[in-house]
Protein backbone atom coordinates (compact mmCIF):
# COMPACT_ATOMS: atom_id res chain seq x y z
CA UNK A 1 0.00 0.00 0.00
CA UNK A 2 1.45 3.02 -0.40
CA UNK A 3 0.22 5.56 1.86
CA UNK A 4 -2.47 4.73 4.53
CA UNK A 5 -3.97 7.67 6.38
CA UNK A 6 -5.81 7.08 9.96
CA UNK A 7 -8.13 10.09 10.90
CA UNK A 8 -9.53 10.98 13.93
CA UNK A 9 -13.21 11.82 14.41
CA UNK A 10 -12.38 13.95 16.90
CA UNK A 11 -10.33 16.04 14.50
CA UNK A 12 -12.12 15.88 11.28
CA UNK A 13 -15.59 15.78 12.38
CA UNK A 14 -16.29 18.60 9.52
CA UNK A 15 -14.74 17.25 7.02
CA UNK A 16 -14.94 15.73 3.63
CA UNK A 17 -13.72 12.48 2.97
CA UNK A 18 -14.87 12.11 -0.79
CA UNK A 19 -12.15 14.66 -1.08
CA UNK A 20 -9.77 12.73 0.82
CA UNK A 21 -10.76 9.40 -1.04
CA UNK A 22 -10.22 11.20 -3.96
CA UNK A 23 -6.59 11.54 -3.76
CA UNK A 24 -5.92 8.12 -2.40
CA UNK A 25 -5.56 5.90 -5.60
CA UNK A 26 -4.64 2.70 -3.59
CA UNK A 27 -3.92 3.48 0.05
CA UNK A 28 -6.30 2.90 2.73
CA UNK A 29 -8.31 5.37 5.51
CA UNK A 30 -8.89 4.27 8.08
CA UNK A 31 -11.01 6.08 11.08
CA UNK A 32 -11.18 6.28 14.78
CA UNK A 33 -12.91 8.66 16.97
CA UNK A 34 -10.12 9.81 18.65
CA UNK A 35 -11.45 8.83 21.97
CA UNK A 36 -8.20 8.76 23.54
CA UNK A 37 -7.40 12.30 22.43
CA UNK A 38 -10.23 13.38 23.66
CA UNK A 39 -10.53 11.68 26.90
CA UNK A 40 -7.13 13.14 27.84
CA UNK A 41 -8.18 16.84 26.89
CA UNK A 42 -11.77 16.35 28.44
CA UNK A 43 -13.35 16.43 24.95
CA UNK A 44 -16.80 14.40 25.18
CA UNK A 45 -17.44 12.23 21.27
CA UNK A 46 -21.25 11.26 21.46
CA UNK A 47 -22.01 8.07 19.54
CA UNK A 48 -24.66 9.94 17.71
CA UNK A 49 -22.35 12.63 15.83
CA UNK A 50 -19.86 9.55 15.41
CA UNK A 51 -22.11 6.88 13.74
CA UNK A 52 -23.66 10.33 11.33
CA UNK A 53 -19.88 10.60 10.44
CA UNK A 54 -19.53 7.67 9.55
CA UNK A 55 -22.68 7.07 7.64
CA UNK A 56 -22.22 9.97 5.97
CA UNK A 57 -18.91 8.99 4.53
CA UNK A 58 -19.43 4.92 4.59
CA UNK A 59 -18.64 4.75 0.66
CA UNK A 60 -15.28 6.38 1.28
CA UNK A 61 -13.91 5.02 3.97
CA UNK A 62 -12.44 1.22 4.48
CA UNK A 63 -12.00 0.85 8.12
CA UNK A 64 -13.34 2.32 10.88
CA UNK A 65 -12.87 1.95 14.80
CA UNK A 66 -15.92 1.51 17.34
CA UNK A 67 -16.22 4.43 19.79
CA UNK A 68 -13.90 3.25 22.53
CA UNK A 69 -14.55 4.17 25.85
CA UNK A 70 -11.31 4.78 27.65
CA UNK A 71 -10.98 2.07 30.54
CA UNK A 72 -14.67 0.82 30.14
CA UNK A 73 -14.60 -2.17 27.85
CA UNK A 74 -18.70 -2.88 29.01
CA UNK A 75 -19.30 0.65 26.98
CA UNK A 76 -17.00 0.25 23.86
CA UNK A 77 -18.78 -3.05 23.31
CA UNK A 78 -22.30 -1.52 23.65
CA UNK A 79 -21.37 1.07 21.22
CA UNK A 80 -20.11 -1.68 19.09
CA UNK A 81 -22.91 -3.28 18.78
CA UNK A 82 -25.06 -0.46 18.46
CA UNK A 83 -23.21 0.63 15.59
CA UNK A 84 -23.38 -2.80 13.63
CA UNK A 85 -26.99 -2.42 14.57
CA UNK A 86 -27.05 1.06 12.57
CA UNK A 87 -25.18 -1.14 9.51
CA UNK A 88 -21.34 0.30 10.15
CA UNK A 89 -19.42 -2.09 10.09
CA UNK A 90 -16.72 -0.70 12.58
CA UNK A 91 -13.61 -3.23 14.23
CA UNK A 92 -14.52 -3.71 17.94
CA UNK A 93 -11.64 -2.90 20.31
CA UNK A 94 -9.80 -5.05 22.57
CA UNK A 95 -8.18 -3.87 25.50
CA UNK A 96 -6.66 -4.55 28.84
CA UNK A 97 -8.79 -6.50 31.42
CA UNK A 98 -10.38 -8.07 28.74
CA UNK A 99 -10.42 -12.19 28.19
CA UNK A 100 -9.02 -14.51 25.88
CA UNK A 101 -12.59 -15.51 25.22
CA UNK A 102 -13.35 -11.94 24.63
CA UNK A 103 -10.86 -11.45 22.21
CA UNK A 104 -11.59 -14.52 20.09
CA UNK A 105 -15.67 -13.92 20.22
CA UNK A 106 -14.88 -10.24 18.93
CA UNK A 107 -12.59 -12.00 16.19
CA UNK A 108 -15.48 -14.66 15.34
CA UNK A 109 -17.74 -11.79 15.16
CA UNK A 110 -15.68 -9.63 13.15
CA UNK A 111 -12.39 -10.77 11.75
CA UNK A 112 -10.42 -7.79 11.77
CA UNK A 113 -10.03 -6.23 15.62
CA UNK A 114 -8.64 -3.40 17.05
CA UNK A 115 -6.08 -4.13 19.61
CA UNK A 116 -5.59 -0.80 21.86
CA UNK A 117 -4.38 -0.65 25.62
CA UNK A 118 -1.09 -0.45 24.84
CA UNK A 119 -0.43 3.40 26.14
CA UNK A 120 2.10 2.95 29.33
CA UNK A 121 3.02 -0.76 28.56
CA UNK A 122 7.01 -1.61 28.23
CA UNK A 123 7.96 -2.59 24.44
CA UNK A 124 8.56 -6.32 25.12
CA UNK A 125 5.20 -6.61 26.98
CA UNK A 126 3.43 -4.98 24.02
CA UNK A 127 5.58 -7.04 21.13
CA UNK A 128 4.61 -10.67 22.76
CA UNK A 129 0.98 -9.55 23.80
CA UNK A 130 0.52 -8.40 20.16
CA UNK A 131 2.35 -11.20 18.14
CA UNK A 132 0.25 -13.91 20.36
CA UNK A 133 -3.25 -12.26 20.13
CA UNK A 134 -1.91 -11.61 16.09
CA UNK A 135 -1.56 -15.40 16.20
CA UNK A 136 -4.66 -16.17 17.68
CA UNK A 137 -6.29 -13.88 15.63
CA UNK A 138 -5.27 -15.43 12.63
CA UNK A 139 -5.64 -19.21 13.72
CA UNK A 140 -9.77 -17.76 13.75
CA UNK A 141 -9.03 -16.67 10.20
CA UNK A 142 -9.32 -13.06 11.69
CA UNK A 143 -6.17 -10.54 12.02
CA UNK A 144 -5.76 -7.34 14.57
CA UNK A 145 -4.98 -3.85 14.00
CA UNK A 146 -2.50 -2.58 16.87
CA UNK A 147 -3.73 0.73 17.72
CA UNK A 148 -0.64 3.47 18.19
CA UNK A 149 2.05 0.77 18.09
CA UNK A 150 4.14 3.55 16.80
CA UNK A 151 7.67 2.44 15.73
CA UNK A 152 8.32 0.32 12.49
CA UNK A 153 10.91 -2.06 14.36
CA UNK A 154 7.95 -2.98 16.73
CA UNK A 155 5.76 -3.60 14.26
CA UNK A 156 7.99 -5.91 12.35
CA UNK A 157 8.37 -8.03 16.00
CA UNK A 158 4.96 -8.40 16.54
CA UNK A 159 3.95 -8.66 12.98
CA UNK A 160 0.03 -7.58 13.14
CA UNK A 161 -1.79 -7.25 10.39
CA UNK A 162 -1.99 -3.66 10.71
CA UNK A 163 -0.77 -0.77 12.93
CA UNK A 164 -0.74 2.94 13.20
CA UNK A 165 2.28 4.50 13.81
CA UNK A 166 2.46 7.90 16.03
CA UNK A 167 1.17 11.34 14.39
CA UNK A 168 2.93 13.29 11.78
CA UNK A 169 1.37 16.49 12.95
CA UNK A 170 2.71 16.13 16.50
CA UNK A 171 6.55 15.52 14.89
CA UNK A 172 5.80 18.74 13.47
CA UNK A 173 5.06 20.95 16.36
CA UNK A 174 7.80 19.46 18.09
CA UNK A 175 10.02 20.40 15.17
CA UNK A 176 11.16 17.39 14.47
CA UNK A 177 11.06 15.52 10.51
CA UNK A 178 10.55 11.74 10.29
CA UNK A 179 12.74 9.49 7.81
CA UNK A 180 12.74 5.90 6.93
CA UNK A 181 16.18 4.59 7.56
CA UNK A 182 15.60 0.91 6.11
CA UNK A 183 14.82 -0.49 9.34
CA UNK A 184 13.15 1.95 11.31
CA UNK A 185 11.51 5.59 11.14
CA UNK A 186 13.98 7.93 12.73
CA UNK A 187 13.82 11.99 13.42
CA UNK A 188 15.70 14.59 13.53
CA UNK A 189 15.29 17.98 15.07
CA UNK A 190 15.24 20.36 12.06
CA UNK A 191 17.01 22.90 13.97
CA UNK A 192 19.90 20.66 14.44
CA UNK A 193 22.68 21.06 11.84
CA UNK A 194 24.72 18.15 13.15
CA UNK A 195 22.11 15.60 12.59
CA UNK A 196 20.49 17.21 9.76
CA UNK A 197 24.12 16.89 8.61
CA UNK A 198 24.45 13.11 9.86
CA UNK A 199 21.38 11.97 8.25
CA UNK A 200 21.40 14.18 4.81
CA UNK A 201 21.90 11.39 2.86
CA UNK A 202 18.52 9.48 4.23
CA UNK A 203 16.74 12.90 4.23
CA UNK A 204 17.45 13.62 0.82
CA UNK A 205 16.12 10.15 -0.16
CA UNK A 206 12.44 11.55 0.55
CA UNK A 207 12.87 14.50 -1.23
CA UNK A 208 13.66 17.07 1.61
CA UNK A 209 15.92 19.86 1.02
CA UNK A 210 18.73 19.43 3.24
CA UNK A 211 20.11 22.45 2.46
CA UNK A 212 16.97 25.08 2.61
CA UNK A 213 16.61 23.47 6.47
CA UNK A 214 19.91 23.65 7.17
CA UNK A 215 19.75 27.55 6.40
CA UNK A 216 16.15 28.11 7.72
CA UNK A 217 17.31 27.10 10.96
CA UNK A 218 14.25 26.05 12.01
CA UNK A 219 10.95 24.36 10.88
CA UNK A 220 9.57 25.68 7.81
CA UNK A 221 6.27 27.55 7.31
CA UNK A 222 3.58 27.47 4.20
CA UNK A 223 4.75 25.28 1.31
CA UNK A 224 7.86 24.16 2.12
CA UNK A 225 5.73 22.78 5.45
CA UNK A 226 3.31 20.92 3.56
CA UNK A 227 6.38 19.46 1.31
CA UNK A 228 7.76 18.09 4.41
CA UNK A 229 4.74 16.68 5.46
CA UNK A 230 4.73 14.87 2.21
CA UNK A 231 8.25 13.91 2.85
CA UNK A 232 7.22 12.45 6.08
CA UNK A 233 4.38 10.77 4.69
CA UNK A 234 6.92 9.23 1.97
CA UNK A 235 8.69 7.69 5.25
CA UNK A 236 5.47 5.23 6.33
CA UNK A 237 4.92 4.64 2.72
CA UNK A 238 8.31 3.52 2.40
CA UNK A 239 8.62 1.62 5.65
CA UNK A 240 4.84 -0.50 4.68
CA UNK A 241 6.39 -1.49 1.34
CA UNK A 242 9.99 -2.37 3.37
CA UNK A 243 7.37 -4.46 5.70
CA UNK A 244 5.74 -6.20 3.24
CA UNK A 245 9.23 -7.82 1.94
CA UNK A 246 9.79 -8.96 5.13
CA UNK A 247 7.23 -10.63 6.02
CA UNK A 248 3.63 -11.52 5.27
CA UNK A 249 0.72 -11.39 7.24
CA UNK A 250 -2.24 -13.34 6.19
CA UNK A 251 -5.58 -11.00 5.47
CA UNK A 252 -8.47 -11.31 7.85
CA UNK A 253 -11.32 -12.58 7.31
CA UNK A 254 -14.02 -9.93 6.14
CA UNK A 255 -11.42 -7.75 4.23
CA UNK A 256 -11.52 -6.91 0.78
CA UNK A 257 -8.00 -6.07 0.23
CA UNK A 258 -6.49 -9.49 -1.36
CA UNK A 259 -3.05 -8.08 -0.23
CA UNK A 260 -1.48 -9.74 2.57
CA UNK A 261 -0.21 -7.19 6.13
CA UNK A 262 1.28 -5.35 7.52
CA UNK A 263 0.32 -2.79 6.48
CA UNK A 264 1.35 0.57 8.20
CA UNK A 265 -1.37 3.43 8.33
CA UNK A 266 0.24 7.51 9.93
CA UNK A 267 -2.48 9.23 11.60
CA UNK A 268 -2.99 13.02 10.40
CA UNK A 269 -4.55 15.48 12.54
CA UNK A 270 -3.60 19.14 11.41
CA UNK A 271 -5.45 19.95 8.56
CA UNK A 272 -2.27 22.12 6.72
CA UNK A 273 -0.32 18.59 6.42
CA UNK A 274 -3.64 16.66 4.71
CA UNK A 275 -3.47 17.56 1.75
CA UNK A 276 0.40 16.85 1.28
CA UNK A 277 -0.20 13.73 2.71
CA UNK A 278 -2.83 12.33 0.35
CA UNK A 279 -1.52 14.23 -2.97
CA UNK A 280 1.83 11.82 -2.14
CA UNK A 281 -0.30 8.98 -2.98
CA UNK A 282 -1.45 10.22 -5.93
CA UNK A 283 2.24 11.18 -7.43
CA UNK A 284 3.79 8.47 -6.94
CA UNK A 285 0.98 6.65 -9.01
CA UNK A 286 1.54 9.55 -11.86
CA UNK A 287 5.82 7.93 -11.80
CA UNK A 288 7.38 10.38 -9.01
CA UNK A 289 10.07 8.44 -7.75
CA UNK A 290 12.38 9.83 -4.92
CA UNK A 291 15.35 7.85 -4.06
CA UNK A 292 13.73 6.25 -1.05
CA UNK A 293 10.48 5.03 -2.74
CA UNK A 294 13.03 3.67 -5.62
CA UNK A 295 14.33 1.68 -3.41
CA UNK A 296 11.67 0.40 -0.63
CA UNK A 297 8.45 1.00 -3.61
CA UNK A 298 9.51 -1.47 -6.48
CA UNK A 299 7.63 -3.90 -5.13
CA UNK A 300 4.63 -2.32 -5.21
CA UNK A 301 1.44 -3.97 -5.98
CA UNK A 302 -1.41 -1.39 -6.80
CA UNK A 303 -4.80 -2.34 -6.14
CA UNK A 304 -6.62 0.86 -7.04
CA UNK A 305 -9.77 1.53 -4.71
CA UNK A 306 -12.52 3.04 -5.95
CA UNK A 307 -15.33 4.90 -3.79
CA UNK A 308 -18.36 2.40 -3.14
CA UNK B 1 37.44 8.64 -22.52
CA UNK B 2 39.21 4.87 -22.73
CA UNK B 3 41.97 3.75 -20.74
CA UNK B 4 44.65 1.43 -21.54
CA UNK B 5 43.92 -0.79 -18.21
CA UNK B 6 47.09 -3.73 -17.37
CA UNK B 7 47.11 -5.28 -14.45
CA UNK B 8 50.75 -5.41 -12.50
CA UNK B 9 52.16 -5.42 -9.34
CA UNK B 10 53.71 -2.71 -7.40
CA UNK B 11 55.33 -2.16 -4.14
CA UNK B 12 53.14 -0.40 -1.42
CA UNK B 13 55.45 1.76 -0.95
CA UNK B 14 55.70 3.51 -4.06
CA UNK B 15 51.65 4.27 -3.38
CA UNK B 16 50.92 7.50 -2.53
CA UNK B 17 47.24 8.19 -0.84
CA UNK B 18 45.12 11.19 -2.67
CA UNK B 19 44.92 13.97 0.43
CA UNK B 20 41.24 14.15 -0.32
CA UNK B 21 40.08 11.27 -0.23
CA UNK B 22 37.14 11.45 2.23
CA UNK B 23 35.60 7.81 2.61
CA UNK B 24 36.21 5.98 6.21
CA UNK B 25 36.66 2.03 5.16
CA UNK B 26 36.21 -0.89 7.52
CA UNK B 27 39.97 -1.44 7.89
CA UNK B 28 39.68 -4.51 9.90
CA UNK B 29 36.79 -6.59 7.76
CA UNK B 30 39.12 -5.79 4.33
CA UNK B 31 42.19 -7.29 6.45
CA UNK B 32 39.82 -10.54 7.53
CA UNK B 33 38.85 -10.92 3.80
CA UNK B 34 42.74 -10.39 2.25
CA UNK B 35 43.85 -13.07 4.47
CA UNK B 36 40.69 -15.69 2.84
CA UNK B 37 40.47 -14.20 -0.01
CA UNK B 38 43.52 -12.40 -1.17
CA UNK B 39 43.06 -9.77 -3.53
CA UNK B 40 40.84 -9.98 -6.45
CA UNK B 41 40.43 -6.42 -7.64
CA UNK B 42 43.14 -4.09 -8.49
CA UNK B 43 44.02 -0.46 -7.06
CA UNK B 44 43.35 2.26 -8.82
CA UNK B 45 46.36 4.50 -9.11
CA UNK B 46 46.71 7.75 -11.05
CA UNK B 47 50.57 7.81 -12.65
CA UNK B 48 50.20 11.59 -12.13
CA UNK B 49 51.67 13.26 -15.41
CA UNK B 50 49.58 15.58 -15.46
CA UNK B 51 48.83 16.17 -11.77
CA UNK B 52 52.47 16.30 -11.10
CA UNK B 53 51.66 13.75 -8.24
CA UNK B 54 53.01 10.45 -9.30
CA UNK B 55 51.12 7.11 -7.93
CA UNK B 56 48.22 8.36 -6.17
CA UNK B 57 45.69 6.24 -5.09
CA UNK B 58 42.28 6.81 -6.96
CA UNK B 59 40.98 3.62 -5.26
CA UNK B 60 41.36 1.03 -2.74
CA UNK B 61 42.74 3.38 -0.45
CA UNK B 62 41.66 1.32 2.54
CA UNK B 63 42.84 -2.20 0.54
CA UNK B 64 46.55 -0.73 0.73
CA UNK B 65 45.99 0.32 4.73
CA UNK B 66 44.90 -3.20 5.15
CA UNK B 67 47.17 -4.60 3.01
CA UNK B 68 50.21 -2.61 4.93
CA UNK B 69 48.63 -3.79 8.26
CA UNK B 70 49.07 -7.52 7.04
CA UNK B 71 52.44 -6.87 6.02
CA UNK B 72 52.55 -7.04 2.46
CA UNK B 73 55.05 -5.59 0.19
CA UNK B 74 53.03 -5.95 -2.95
CA UNK B 75 49.53 -4.72 -4.37
CA UNK B 76 47.94 -5.51 -7.89
CA UNK B 77 47.29 -1.87 -9.71
CA UNK B 78 45.96 -0.93 -12.91
CA UNK B 79 46.45 2.72 -13.75
CA UNK B 80 45.12 5.46 -15.46
CA UNK B 81 46.53 8.95 -15.95
CA UNK B 82 44.09 11.83 -15.53
CA UNK B 83 44.03 15.51 -14.36
CA UNK B 84 43.33 16.49 -11.07
CA UNK B 85 39.37 17.15 -11.66
CA UNK B 86 39.05 13.74 -13.51
CA UNK B 87 41.12 12.07 -10.84
CA UNK B 88 38.88 13.95 -8.31
CA UNK B 89 36.08 12.36 -9.92
CA UNK B 90 36.95 8.87 -10.05
CA UNK B 91 37.45 8.84 -6.82
CA UNK B 92 33.91 10.14 -5.16
CA UNK B 93 32.53 8.16 -8.42
CA UNK B 94 33.71 5.28 -7.49
CA UNK B 95 32.42 5.55 -3.54
CA UNK B 96 29.44 6.92 -4.47
CA UNK B 97 28.31 4.27 -7.48
CA UNK B 98 28.83 1.90 -4.26
CA UNK B 99 27.10 3.56 -1.71
CA UNK B 100 23.78 3.87 -4.29
CA UNK B 101 23.68 0.20 -4.82
CA UNK B 102 20.86 -2.02 -2.51
CA UNK B 103 20.60 -5.37 -1.87
CA UNK B 104 18.08 -8.20 -2.41
CA UNK B 105 17.92 -9.04 1.75
CA UNK B 106 16.50 -12.43 0.63
CA UNK B 107 18.80 -13.43 -1.45
CA UNK B 108 21.78 -11.72 0.48
CA UNK B 109 20.57 -14.13 3.55
CA UNK B 110 20.36 -17.13 1.14
CA UNK B 111 23.69 -16.46 -0.36
CA UNK B 112 25.54 -16.11 3.35
CA UNK B 113 23.39 -18.71 4.61
CA UNK B 114 24.89 -21.33 2.04
CA UNK B 115 28.56 -20.69 2.76
CA UNK B 116 29.97 -23.45 5.72
CA UNK B 117 31.65 -19.82 7.62
CA UNK B 118 31.53 -16.24 6.78
CA UNK B 119 34.91 -15.67 6.86
CA UNK B 120 36.43 -12.90 4.30
CA UNK B 121 32.93 -11.96 3.29
CA UNK B 122 32.88 -9.13 5.65
CA UNK B 123 29.71 -10.33 7.43
CA UNK B 124 30.03 -11.38 10.88
CA UNK B 125 27.66 -13.91 12.55
CA UNK B 126 25.32 -10.99 14.09
CA UNK B 127 25.14 -9.40 10.81
CA UNK B 128 23.41 -13.06 9.36
CA UNK B 129 21.37 -12.72 12.75
CA UNK B 130 20.17 -9.44 12.17
CA UNK B 131 19.50 -10.10 8.63
CA UNK B 132 17.99 -13.33 9.12
CA UNK B 133 15.54 -12.34 11.83
CA UNK B 134 14.13 -10.32 8.86
CA UNK B 135 12.37 -13.51 7.28
CA UNK B 136 12.01 -15.33 10.50
CA UNK B 137 8.64 -17.56 10.12
CA UNK B 138 6.29 -15.82 12.30
CA UNK B 139 4.10 -18.89 12.68
CA UNK B 140 4.16 -20.73 15.47
CA UNK B 141 1.65 -22.59 17.79
CA UNK B 142 0.05 -20.15 20.53
CA UNK B 143 -1.30 -22.07 23.67
CA UNK B 144 -3.83 -20.73 25.66
CA UNK B 145 -1.93 -20.70 28.93
CA UNK B 146 0.29 -18.52 26.94
CA UNK B 147 -1.99 -16.41 25.73
CA UNK B 148 -3.40 -15.52 29.05
CA UNK B 149 -0.22 -15.15 30.92
CA UNK B 150 0.49 -12.66 28.10
CA UNK B 151 -2.23 -10.80 28.54
CA UNK B 152 -2.38 -10.80 32.38
CA UNK B 153 1.77 -9.65 32.28
CA UNK B 154 0.18 -6.72 30.01
CA UNK B 155 -2.96 -5.79 31.91
CA UNK B 156 -0.71 -5.30 34.86
CA UNK B 157 2.16 -3.55 33.33
CA UNK B 158 2.38 0.08 32.94
CA UNK B 159 -0.72 1.30 34.74
CA UNK B 160 0.03 4.70 37.06
CA UNK B 161 0.85 3.78 40.53
CA UNK B 162 -0.65 6.45 43.09
CA UNK B 163 0.20 7.25 46.26
CA UNK B 164 -1.91 9.04 48.83
CA UNK B 165 -0.67 10.36 52.15
CA UNK B 166 -3.99 10.08 54.32
CA UNK B 167 -4.56 11.48 58.00
CA UNK B 168 -5.69 8.27 60.33
CA UNK B 169 -9.15 8.89 60.49
CA UNK B 170 -9.85 9.04 56.61
CA UNK B 171 -7.50 6.05 55.87
CA UNK B 172 -9.78 4.43 58.49
CA UNK B 173 -12.66 5.13 56.22
CA UNK B 174 -11.00 4.39 53.39
CA UNK B 175 -10.51 1.13 54.95
CA UNK B 176 -14.06 0.83 55.35
CA UNK B 177 -15.20 0.71 51.73
CA UNK B 178 -15.96 -3.05 50.32
CA UNK B 179 -13.71 -4.09 48.16
CA UNK B 180 -10.21 -6.92 48.97
CA UNK B 181 -7.28 -4.51 47.60
CA UNK B 182 -6.55 -0.61 47.57
CA UNK B 183 -7.26 -0.51 43.72
CA UNK B 184 -10.68 -2.26 44.74
CA UNK B 185 -11.77 0.51 47.16
CA UNK B 186 -10.69 3.34 44.61
CA UNK B 187 -12.10 2.24 41.94
CA UNK B 188 -15.20 2.09 44.27
CA UNK B 189 -14.90 5.15 45.88
CA UNK B 190 -14.81 6.90 41.76
CA UNK B 191 -17.63 4.94 40.44
CA UNK B 192 -20.24 6.34 43.80
CA UNK B 193 -18.97 9.37 42.63
CA UNK B 194 -19.51 9.00 38.73
CA UNK B 195 -23.35 8.27 39.92
CA UNK B 196 -23.60 10.47 42.72
CA UNK B 197 -22.75 13.19 39.65
CA UNK B 198 -24.42 12.13 36.74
Amino acid sequence: MSVNVLMSFAFWAKKDLSEVRRELVCGKLMIDSGAYTAYTSGQVIRLADYAAFLATWRPYWDHAVTLDTIGDPVATRRSTRALHEQGLPVMPVFTRGESVKEFEAMVRDCGYVCVGGGVGMSQDVLVRRTQLLQRRAADLGGGIHALGMGAVGLVRQAMPYSADSSNISNTFQFGNIRFFNGQEIKSCKANDKRALLRNWEALRGHDINVADLAQNGRMPAGEFRTQLGQAMSLAYASADEWLHSVATVPVPRGVRDPRPGPHLYSSISVSHLLPGVIDLDHKLHNGYRPPVWRKYGRGHKCVERTAA
Amino acid sequence: MKHDLKVYDELIRNLTPHPENARHGDVPRIMASLRKLGQYRPIVVNRGSLTGREMEILAGHHLVQAATELGWQYVSITTVDVDDDTAKRIMLADNRTSDLASYDDRLLVELLGGLPDLDGTGYDAADLDALESLFKDHAWEVNDRELQDALDTADEDGWPVVKAKLAPALHARFLEVPGSDDSTRVTTLIQEWDEAHE
